[in-house]
């Protein structure tokens, strides 16, 4: 996987699919899982979409190409591995014009900030996370009918 | 920690800027550094005031010599770390405007911690 590829995934929900399983069994619950992935998922593609706009860029955006907007990534692929899942997410580095300059800068270029948020810090992510996790036990609290 | 880190790097003899404040029609020297500081976050807290800071910056290194960028990268890292920097890995390739130079970068981060026994709020 290339560097700066971000991921979304289920890891540490273990013991909530479990329970999700057990309420509604598996086929819905690989539903519900996949449906929360590409909703939040869609969340960062828009985020980076926005965050790729000349207007919100360093230098004028000139370090933007027309292919950077198209090497975000959309409606990605859910892939299960056991009882895990993962989406790809942000940028498809292996695109040309993926915005990898936008996130490390140039000496010419500052690092763009709203990127640098997304792909350095750990925060950004670890919300996210935090959404999946949510929209998932809400789905459990509902199969429970609580 | 911006002075200590460009401090360090300045060793090497060649300018150390912050990433991104080249003008556009600015020349490069022929070896540079650039930094740039991603995050400080509180270390921990005590009686509701932080006990350090964990500072986190990116160090980019350039040079018309290919060779310079990876050996100069990894003196770098070993200097930084020395002095207390803490980094992981080797680093990895940086792109640079000018296609007669090549980059290498890596994250260097550094916990400035208060070892006061008593903290005290201002």
């Amino acid at each position: 996987m290339a560097k700066n590829q971000m991921t979304l995934d289920t890891s540490g929900l273990e013991e909530a699919l479990s329970r999700l399983v057990a309420n509604v069994g598996i086929e819905r619950a690989q539903e519900s899982v996949e449906k929360h992935l590409q909703e939040v998922g869609k969340k960062i593609s828009e985020d980076t979409i926005e965050a790729v706009q000349k207007s919100n860029l360093p230098a004028s955006g000139r370090y933007s190409t027309g292919d950077t907007e198209e090497a975000v990534i959309r409606n990605p692929k859910v892939t299960w591995d056991g009882g895990s899942a993962w989406i790809p997410c942000g940028f498809d580095f292996e695109k040309p014009g993926a915005g990898g300059w936008l996130i490390s800068g140039t000496p010419k270029m500052r690092p763009d900030a709203q990127l640098r948020r997304m792909y350095k810090s750990k925060k950004y992510m670890a919300d996210r996370q935090n959404e999946l996790a949510e929209a998932i036990w809400a789905d459990i609290l509902e199969s429970e009918g609580l | 920690m911006r002075d200590e880190i460009t401090t360090l790097l300045e060793s090497f003899g060649y300018p150390v800027r912050l990433q991104g404040s080249f003008a556009p029609s600015e020349a490069y020297p022929d070896n540079f550094f650039t930094v740039w500081n991603n995050t400080s976050t509180d270390w921990s807290h005590y009686d509701n005031a932080p006990t350090g800071t964990v500072w986190d910056f990116t160090v980019y290194f350039y040079s018309n010599d290919p060779s310079n960028v990876i050996t100069k990268t990894e003196a770098a890292i070993a200097l930084l770390r020395q002095n207390g920097w803490i980094i992981s890995g080797k680093g990895y390739d940086a792109a640079a405007d000018d296609p007669n130079f090549t980059g290498r970068a890596f994250e260097a981060i550094f916990a400035e911690i208060d070892t006061s026994p008593i903290i005290r709020r201002t």
